[in-house]
């Protein structure tokens, strides 16, 4: 995977940059463990969170994404880290948090199926396709931390998302040549043109059913940086596996994984 | 290590990755659709009864018929049919194609000629651009039939046929035909469409779990007054998906015309231009008898679905004849345009500039009983003119609904109304 090799490459680069520098003892001694004794302790991380519930990669069927705006995401939690050795350690949380945004694209030949009572209406759309989705929830992160420098801290491992509330709505009408239409059932099929203001969709109440599972999993990476001896400057990838939608559930024909960043301050003990 | 350095490289990859995969190359078209196609012909009122004729726009086509379907045009009784070129558009990227007589495909172009003589098909199939799918259409010409002054309908066995799906299973949804040759050579003459015109090729795309007795037109099986199958038009919800685009019922109809589903789903607006009424015609209409009994559903609702306690609902049943050079009549002056030059309608209370008026006291006179109800043609403004109507310039529309505001979107659901035994009696003022 693309997105697999971005990261090794990251943390290469990092790694590289942390063999060049010196490591002086007093940083070690300023910011990190004093020897090479264990040490344990909490951090209370705090931050903003941008990011999107995508397919990836994006398909072709997805012509161009003209609008894309985070719904004011946050990120709090606490962390519970100990380390082995003076560079390696492990650390776990919990964090709550709140993910959303906003898209606008335009797409062609876009298969999409709809249920309403019992009945379905699936095919080929051709139009603008607006969705928001917001996500309420808690993740837990096992990760394995090493420091790179006195001052410089990487975290990678597993996590798993615990959603408490999901929506994911949105609309479909005419794109700025005017175009908005469905082939019903295959693409030579009848067609069928959707209006604006007539065809809205909600995949967390289709029928009173939420479509979005309740949990996720995935990898987080984390970059601490140790700006005060108790202050870290952080970001952090939590990079979706897992499909955000029920996988039988034919609304979306792609795998819709969360992929969000949070940027933010945390307090270490 | 600029630590700020580091941060903006965590969205810049993100999107990067994300810009990169967005920008894969554009899909290549799937669909294969003939838009639209016309003829050239040297002197076009020696083969059409309307030089426009020439002309296709296969919009109400394309929205029905999913394996491809019959284009044709209707030409004067007595032309000789010949060898005319022919030009369309298609779906962009799309390839047409025609067989020749050892089977074998070559390329059809725009401006081609195909033969048309002895009412010939010429098959044409069009693939898409990506090449995976293909659509079969047929080219031909008929010639327009001449009817006798006095036609009927008895909506008996062979009067009805299933939708056939595009897969070709059949569908779930009757298609209703006349028997009577007279019926068909005048007002159900396009040998390809012979078929009565309703909404249920709309519903079918808002209720797919309906089975046919659920769908606003059907038979009704023995029902009729003689003891034979009849047509029952009743209105229906549309369901969750029709209750999208703020359509909430449909009310069964049957007229002759064209009903474009493609709008039928739309938006209110668009789905009152999707029942487009009226075929040319060429003898004054007189009078419409048509056996009919009714009954209202308990609960009237306005458009959006708030009961209306004081009105009960009512069917309609009108026979109209109109000017046709402004195009077709739609759902929005089908009973008031100006074009309109004879109408006979069931009666109702109006308001005194004739609109329609709701109310709890009918007067159409129908119950659950059958009743037979003839409407006299009214002519205002005296006589259609002879040689507009010699030359095809009028159209008449047959027309029912089992609520008479359903164009609307007013209704009560359960309103049922039953038909059998339409007997049109025309005179055939050109003396042919």
């Amino acid at each position: 995977m693309k997105s697999v090799r971005y990261i090794l490459i990251m943390v290469a680069v990092m790694a590289a940059v942390a063999v060049q520098a010196k490591d002086r003892e007093e940083s070690w001694i300023k910011y990190g463990p004093t020897s090479k004794s264990t040490q344990a302790g909490f951090l209370v991380r705090a931050g903003y969170v941008i990011g999107g519930t995508t397919p990836l990669p994006v398909p072709a069927e997805i012509r161009g994404i003209t609008e894309f705006s985070p719904k004011g995401g946050f990120n709090v939690g606490v962390d519970a880290y100990k380390m082995f050795t003076r560079r390696w350690g492990v650390a776990t949380g919990l964090h709550f948090f709140y993910q959303g945004f906003h898209t606008v694209a335009d797409v062609k030949g876009y298969y999409m199926r709809l249920e309403m009572e019992g009945d379905a209406v699936e095919g080929y759309y051709t139009g603008r396709n607006v969705t928001n989705t917001a996500m309420w929830g808690f993740t837990i992160p096992l990760v394995g931390t090493f420091a790179i420098s006195p001052r410089w801290n990487v975290s990678v491992g597993p996590y798993i998302s615990f959603y408490v509330d999901t929506s994911f709505d949105g609309e479909v009408y005419e794109n700025g040549d005017g175009v908005s239409y469905l082939r019903v059932d295959v693409p030579t099929g009848s067609k069928k043109e959707i209006g604006k203001g007539t065809n809205s969709y909600d995949f967390a109440d289709v029928d009173g059913e939420n479509k979005m599972r309740q949990w996720g999993a995935g990898l987080e990476v984390t970059f601490d940086w140790k700006a005060l001896p108790h202050m870290n400057v952080f970001g952090t990838v939590d990079w979706g596996l897992t499909n955000a939608m029920h996988p039988d559930f034919k609304a979306v024909q792609f795998t819709m994984y969360p992929i969000y960043a949070t940027i933010g301050l945390a307090y270490r003990y | 290590m600029n630590f700020f350095k580091t941060l903006k490289t965590i969205p810049l990859l993100l999107s990067a990755m994300l810009v990169t995969s967005a920008c894969s190359d554009e899909p290549a078209n799937m669909e294969c659709d003939v838009e639209t196609i016309w003829l050239e012909i040297d002197d076009p009122s020696s083969v059409f009864d309307d030089p426009s004729m020439a002309y296709i726009y296969l919009d109400y086509m394309v929205s029905t018929e999913a394996d491809g379907l019959n284009i044709n045009w209707e030409v004067k009784p007595d032309c000789e049919l010949g060898a005319y070129p022919v030009y369309f558009t298609l779906t962009p990227g799309a390839t047409a194609y025609i067989y020749d007589e050892n089977g074998a495909r070559i390329l059809f172009r725009s401006g081609d000629v195909v033969d048309f003589s002895d009412e010939r098909k010429t098959i044409v199939e069009v693939v898409s651009q990506d090449g995976a799918w293909s659509k079969r259409y047929s080219l031909s010409m008929y010639h327009r039939q001449i009817s006798t002054s006095t036609f009927t309908f008895d909506f008996n066995e062979g009067s009805y046929d299933f939708h056939l799906s595009a897969k070709g299973d059949p569908g779930n949804y009757y298609k209703f035909k006349p028997t009577d040759p007279q019926a068909i050579a005048s007002l159900f003459r396009n040998p390809d469409d012979p078929y009565w015109k309703n909404g249920n090729p709309g519903f079918a795309i808002s209720r797919s779990s309906a089975t046919p007795d659920q769908y606003p037109t059907t038979v009704a099986f023995g029902a009729g007054p003689d003891g034979s199958d009849c047509v029952l038009m009743q209105t229906v919800s549309t369901g969750g998906i029709g209750a999208m685009a703020k359509i909430y019922i449909a009310a069964g109809s049957l007229f002759d015309g064209e009903f474009n589903a493609q709008k039928a789903m739309k938006s209110r607006s668009a789905a009152r231009t999707a029942t487009q009424f009226g075929v040319p015609f060429d003898r004054k209409p007189i009078s419409m008898t048509v056996d009919m009994k009714y009954i209202p559903g308990p609960a009237y609702w306005n458009e959006d679905k708030v009961v209306q306690p004081a009105i009960v609902d009512e069917p309609d049943a009108y026979i109209v004849f109109y000017r046709n050079d402004g195009g077709l009549l739609d759902g929005y002056n089908v009973l008031t345009s100006s074009k309109i030059i004879g109408m006979g309608r069931l009666k109702h209370n109006l308001n005194p500039d004739g609109s329609d008026c709701p109310g709890s006291h009918p007067i159409h006179g129908l119950s659950a009983e059958w009743k037979t109800v003839k409407l006299d043609v009214e002519y205002p403004n005296g006589d259609p003119d002879p040689e507009i109507l010699k030359n095809m310039g009028y159209s008449l529309i047959i027309g029912f609904s089992s609520s008479w505001q359903g164009a609307d979107f007013r209704g009560a659901l359960d309103s049922k109304l039953y038909i059998d035994n339409i007997v049109v009696e025309c005179e055939d003022i050109l003396g042919e």
